[in-house]
């Protein structure tokens, strides 16, 4: 072989060594990234994870504080009105005594009907039993026992439609809950209404008040903080269940958020 | 080198006002390519003894400076940007001994341009390993290929690659007869590689704007 000849093999062996390099570069930086990206996808996965347990475990604790408060608290109470009620017919007239009975009596019941209350918002017994859409529905008549705002709350949902799963329908009562205490907080709006509607693929749930429309601002903001719990809570329950929430201004005036969450 | 460059620099021109550091450089460099094809041609023609190869070495050098800028504008280590903004210096002083002193006006000045390119292709390569460990690219999944930079830094050493042999052996080829038409087809190759990958390049920027 020639000089000539080897300073052209050697020429054209650098060419094609030089075009390697560069497909090596890029293959090499690719699969770098990919790497990181996958690491990234398990730390979020893990943080899914470690969130899931958190709410699960919460959820748990509210369970039984519920139940201990129904169970044990409530029937106390109960047996204690009973015990006044038998009260009754044995007191004398005259001094008062049976005004001051009566009262004790009602304010037993007020603190029954306030245990009650919160052992529904602790754990709404209905979502096991009824499911969502009774469950949404028995917390606006609670919540319009005890608040000022009126609730209302309309359903496509004849009970025929397929159920939701149990943790997928409990952390949806959740949104809707932390929602409806963010109106009452900061709305100041004097009717919500709820529509739940129902698809074989696709739960669909709004909430529109007729409040100050200051929400959909203060979310927008607070969803760039740090330290805003409750939307934080809204947007890792539903990121969970794989659902998506959306805030506009409501017509004529007021926010309207739809949950849209796939079944 | 090709000529068709001109081509390559009509929507380097039109785009001009949108072209970033590293770009511009790139663009004076097609510039001179440019000026060294057609300098060439012109002085070899004009000339009573159709010697150019001076002027050869004189428009390496500047392509080197020129590229020194680009080098220096994208590798971000201090100490190697130092090299990079001092090394001008001694390649100037072998290019003035090798083209009064060592291999004269009349020959082709491989020993000057086989500095000029050895050292580029160390940058080129340098700065492959910059972009290979580069955390924010990583950091920000961006991909290099993404990257202008990377693509017209691909061409220079490519192109270099495939003049590098030549310009070491073109005294002791040229001193056997005529150059063989392989090397030219070699070198032809690598120019319009290198122009491929410039024109890539460009096209990235221009999508990333």
């Amino acid at each position: 072989m020639s000089f000539v000849e080897i300073v052209i093999i050697g020429a054209i062996a650098m060419v094609l060594l030089g075009a390697m390099v560069v497909g090596l570069v890029i293959w090499q930086q690719k699969l770098v990234i990919q790497h990181k990206l996958t690491i990234q996808n398990k730390d979020l996965q893990l943080q899914r994870e470690r969130l899931i347990a958190v709410l699960q475990g919460q959820e748990q604790e509210r369970k039984r504080i519920a139940e201990d408060l129904h169970d044990e608290v409530g029937a106390q109470l109960s047996v204690l009105k009973l015990n006044l009620g038998g009260l009754q017919p044995l007191l004398k007239t005259g001094n008062g005594e049976a005004e001051r009975l009566k009262e004790t009596k009602d304010f037993t019941d007020t603190i029954i009907q306030q245990l009650r209350f919160i052992s529904q918002s602790l754990h709404p017994q209905a979502l096991e039993n009824l499911g969502l859409s009774h469950a949404l529905d028995s917390f606006c008549n609670l919540m319009n026992k005890n608040k000022q705002v009126q609730i209302t709350f309309k359903t496509n949902d004849n009970g025929q439609a397929q159920a939701i799963d149990k943790d997928k329908a409990l952390n949806i009562y959740r949104v809707v809950q932390e929602l409806i205490n963010n109106i009452l907080k900061h709305a100041q709006a004097t009717t919500v209404t709820i529509t739940y509607q129902h698809t074989p693929n696709q739960l669909i749930l709004t909430v529109a008040d007729d409040g100050n429309g200051a929400l959909v601002n203060s979310l927008q903001q607070s969803r760039k903080k740090t330290g805003s719990l409750g939307l934080k809570n809204i947007e890792s329950r539903l990121n969970i269940i794989n659902g998506n929430i959306n805030f506009t201004p409501g017509t004529p005036k007021g926010t309207l958020a739809t949950i849209t969450v796939d079944i | 080198m090709l000529g068709i460059e001109i081509l390559l620099l009509i929507p380097f021109t039109w785009k001009y006002k949108t072209l970033d550091k590293t770009s511009k450089t790139i663009y004076y460099y097609l510039i001179s390519s440019i000026v060294f094809a057609i300098g060439s041609t012109v002085i070899a023609k004009l000339s009573k003894d159709s010697n150019n190869m001076w002027f050869f070495a004189i428009m390496y050098f500047i392509q080197f400076l020129i590229l020194s800028l680009f080098y220096s504008a994208v590798i971000k280590n201090v100490k190697i940007r130092k090299a990079i903004n001092i090394l001008p210096i001694p390649v100037l002083i072998v290019f003035i001994l090798d083209l009064l002193k060592l291999e004269g006006i009349q020959n082709y000045n491989s020993l000057f341009t086989t500095l000029r390119s050895f050292i580029l292709l160390v940058y080129a390569i340098i700065f492959f390993l910059q972009l290979l460990n580069d955390s924010e690219l990583i950091e920000n999944a961006i991909f290099i290929n993404s990257l202008a930079d990377f693509w017209y830094n691909s061409g220079l050493f490519l192109y270099l690659c495939s003049s590098f042999l030549f310009s070491l052996t073109y005294n002791y080829l040229a001193s056997r007869g005529p150059l063989p038409e392989a090397t030219l087809s070699i070198s032809f190759i690598g120019g319009i590689l290198q122009l491929i990958l410039f024109y890539i390049g460009f096209l990235k920027l221009v999508k990333r704007r």
